[in-house]
This record gives structure tokens, C-alpha cells and sequence, in this order.
């Protein structure tokens, strides 16, 4: 199969598939995941490159892809709903020191990572010290401390 | 209560934040759409829609010989084809239009013919043999697509479909 078509089928179906897995697969959140993507990363370079290893397919799927991302992002910055669509928005999850359950369970985000992120980026100690927890577009939170909001 | 049933909470905040709260329920419908459409994949998967598994291996019977092949190849990966022939009297001939092998590299055939010829797009290969025999062919998928072809093993015509995804 010709590499360009091949580069944009592995483009559109990566970014098909970490849609539909939600924000935080992509957040690296265990080592294991972290090696998971490392594999996915292996899979894909031997989709995409297949027995022809030429400089020529290299430099033609780099600029595929590149191209891709290039014109996604141009669509993004033209229509503000398409980026909505293929990045979402951020979203709520811990008000006023209180878990939003139902939005942290739909996005599978569990106390105890609000917590980490807590601890880590402000040193915090308990779920009342926050103020706003956010899960971000890249599957990270961030901690918006209760004395901070004030 | 099941997630289902689930009302999502509704915030006041003075974040400077476009949180958009009902985009994110229908992504939440997508996402679960779109998770059931890819464990239905993998499970046709699993079960050899895209090749190696029970839904693509295919067995063919007729005047005592049989071919075994696979309905679903990947491009590039690697099969077998194998043909049980009985009452051998003394020679086997196994003939496969040129056809199918624009589609299909023929990377061994064990035991190794004695001969083969080519005549009006059709290439037969010949074995020495008595009793029963069987031939196993190694194949790989060269082009994508779809293939049809009659393939002929001492007379006896099995016509196969083979389905190569990209």
C-alpha cells in the first residue's frame, strides 16, 4: 500500500481509538501504561513501515504525518467544533473540596488520583484543601487549591 | 444506582473554563458505542474474521481429496494450503491458474514437485506418489483484495475464495 495512505489510515485510527478511550489513557499514569503505549508505538512503526525500510518511505511517512497533524490543527483553529470533537473539552471534578462521583466515574478518574495530583503539584494534603480539580484535554489534573480560589 | 441512571452534577464555578457539559455527555455516548464496536471487532477477531481462526479455516471434500485453506489472509502474512489426495496410483498433478498467484506467493510446496509446466495461464506441478499423499503449500498474500480461483489436484476441481485485507 502506497506509505502516504498508509500514514494517514494509522493517523485517523490512532486518533479514533484514544478518543474513544478516554483522556486518561494517554496520561501515563502507571508504569504500566507507560510501557503499553511504548508497545502500541512498536505495532504502529511496523504497520507503517512494513518490510520497506528506504529512507524514501521514512521521510514520506514523517511528512505524512506531520502533514496530517498540520492541517488537523489548521481545521482546529478554523472551527472551534472540530477540535471539540476530536480533543473534547476539560471537565470538573472535584467543587469546593467535594468528589464529583458521577463526572469522575464517567471519566474513570478515582479520588486517589485527584489526590497524587494534589499532593504533587501543590503539596496538598486532604480533598477539603481543594478547591477545583480539572481533568485537562491530555488526561492530566489540575489542582486548583481552596486558598488560591480565594 | 447504575452509571446509566447516573445525573452528572451541575457546577457553578468562576473558572475561566468552557467545560461544555453537554458535549461531554454525548461523548460519553460515543464512547460507549464506540467501545462495544471495538470489542465486536476483537472478538471477530479472535474468532479469525481477519484471518488465523475457526471462521477462516476452510475445508473442502470431494472424490476422496480435500484441500484445507484459510478465507481470510492479511497482506504480507504468511498461510498454508494443504491438499489430502487419496488412491494415488503413481503421479499427482496439482494445477493452479497464474491468476491466483498475482494474488498469492507461492513460498514452498512440500515435498518438492518433480516438474511443473505452464500452458494457457495455468501452471501444474507434479508429484511422484502412491497410496495417499498429502502437499502442503506455504503462501503469502502479495496483493489485496479478493481472489477466486479453481484450483485442480488430479482432476478433481476445488474452487476457492480467498478475502486479503490490506
Amino acid at each position: 500500500m502506497n506509505p502516504v495512505i498508509r500514514g494517514i489510515i494509522i493517523y485517523l485510527f490512532l486518533m479514533l481509538v484514544f478518543r474513544l478511550s478516554g483522556k486518561r489513557t494517554l496520561a501515563q499514569t502507571t508504569p504500566f501504561e507507560f510501557i503499553l503505549l511504548l508497545i502500541i508505538s512498536e505495532v504502529t512503526q511496523q504497520a507503517l513501515v512494513g518490510e520497506d525500510y528506504s529512507i524514501t518511505t521514512s521521510l514520506i511517512l514523517i511528512t505524512t504525518l506531520i502533514g496530517t497533524d498540520l492541517l488537523f490543527s489548521m481545521i482546529k483553529q478554523h472551527w472551534r467544533g472540530f477540535e471539540k470533537v476530536t480533543e473534547g473539552s476539560p471537565l470538573i471534578i472535584v467543587a469546593n473540596g467535594r468528589m464529583l462521583q458521577h463526572r469522575a466515574n464517567k471519566t474513570r478518574v478515582s479520588e486517589e488520583d485527584v489526590l497524587e495530583a494534589a499532593r504533587n503539584l501543590h503539596g496538598l494534603e486532604r480533598l477539603e484543601q481543594i478547591k477545583y480539580a480539572v481533568l485537562e484535554l491530555d488526561g492530566s489534573i489540575s489542582i486548583i487549591p481552596q486558598e488560591a480560589a480565594e | 444506582m447504575p452509571a446509566s441512571k447516573q445525573t452528572i452534577e451541575n457546577v457553578r464555578h468562576n473558572l475561566q473554563l468552557d467545560e461544555n457539559l453537554h458535549q461531554h455527555k454525548k461523548g460519553w455516548i460515543i464512547q460507549k458505542t464506540g467501545w462495544a464496536v471495538l470489542y465486536a471487532g476483537l472478538i471477530l477477531a479472535a474468532l479469525g474474521l481477519f484471518g488465523t481462526g475457526v471462521m477462516s479455516y476452510r475445508t473442502q471434500a470431494r472424490n476422496g481429496n480435500s484441500i484445507k485453506y484459510e478465507r481470510f489472509l492479511r497482506y504480507e502474512s504468511e498461510a498454508e494450503m494443504t491438499f489430502d489426495i487419496a488412491e494415488v496410483e503413481d503421479t499427482i498433478t496439482l494445477q493452479i491458474p497464474q491468476y491466483y498467484m498475482e494474488y498469492i506467493h507461492l513460498q514452498s510446496i512440500t515435498p518438492l514437485p518433480l516438474g511443473n509446466q505452464t500452458i494457457d495461464g495455468q501452471t501444474t506441478y507434479f508429484f511422484k506418489g502412491r497410496g495417499t499423499a498429502s502437499i502442503h503449500c506455504g503462501l503469502m498474500a502479495k496483493k489485496a483484495g479478493s481472489v477466486t480461483s479453481t484450483i485442480v489436484v488430479n482432476k478433481t476441481p476445488f474452487t476457492i475464495t480467498h478475502q486479503i485485507y490490506p
